[in-house]
């Protein structure tokens, strides 16, 4: 179960860290859809890009000093449960141009539109489901 | 004893693959087809369902229909198509003084997230 736990984690830290530097990268770059106001969250997009960019990074950091603790699957879990109800809200609702989740740098990388979106909700699949089977494997034991 | 034990973590590594893998095509879904609702602005700060010509004020021609989104088809309003805000709509002006009724079908392109800046930028009329 341990190994198990930090293939978990380990694979969600792997898929953090790229995500949460293409955000780094998309503010620190700029641009006007940064101040753009999110549809769903009727905010801009730059306090939603720097809010989960920061909650990405403090999780990446958890994960490697506390991958034990039972804080770390359950910010692993949130973080993730945000992103899946954001993601489907965004998707039944028909708010598409939502955040820029990677800040416009999946077109700068030259990745098609459907392959971010799939990578990107894989992530938080991953994230939300990985973190439910900690917390709820760690609750019954 | 073993064995069961990591056939066990297979199957949940599995299933926990797969439920992403499955998430992930519902976001490859989402680019593809999408409802055509006036979740945006519309243009000019105008009222619902407004529209401006010239500076004649006219009524946007909804089509009425939860279709998904059908690239160019009059009617359709703020379509978001493959991550694009690839979006057509028509703006019916009233009958004026010696000029009948007239149909405008206006194409707004505008790039991914950036469609609440540059709603009004780049819309050309395209004819009626």
């Amino acid at each position: 179960m341990k190994e198990f736990r930090r293939v978990i984690l380990y694979l969600g830290a792997l898929f953090l860290i790229p995500v949460a530097v293409l955000k780094a990268v998309a503010l620190l770059k700029g641009g006007v859809y940064l101040y753009a106001r999110d549809s769903l969250l009727l905010i801009p997009n730059v306090y939603i890009m720097w809010g989960t960019m920061i909650c990405e990074f403090v999780l990446v950091w958890m994960i490697a000093k506390y991958p034990e603790s039972e804080w770390t699957s359950f910010v692993f879990f949130s973080l993730g449960a945000q992103f899946m109800i954001y993601r489907t809200v965004g998707f039944l609702g028909s708010f598409s141009a939502t955040c820029p989740c990677i800040g416009n740098m999946g077109k700068s990388l030259g990745i098609s539109t459907s392959v971010e979106y799939f990578v990107l909700n894989f992530i938080a699949a991953w994230l939300t489901f990985g973190g439910a089977l900690l917390v709820l494997r760690r609750s019954v034991k | 004893m073993k064995n069961k034990k990591l056939l066990k973590q297979l199957i949940v590594a599995s299933a926990l693959i797969l439920a992403s893998v499955g998430y992930g095509f519902v976001g490859i879904y989402a680019t593809e087809v999408v409802q055509c609702y006036s979740f945006l602005p519309l243009p000019g700060g105008l009222n619902l369902g407004q529209c401006q010509i010239d500076g004649h004020i006219g009524q946007i021609s909804y089509s009425g229909s939860a279709d998904k989104c059908s690239l160019g088809t009059p009617g359709n309003l703020y379509c978001v198509q493959r991550g694009e805000v690839k979006c057509s709509y028509t703006c019916v002006l009233p009958p004026r003084a010696g000029v009948p009724q007239q149909s405008f079908t206006r194409n707004v392109n505008v790039p991914r997230h950036l469609s609440t800046d540059e709603m009004l930028e780049g819309d050309t009329v395209l004819g009626y």
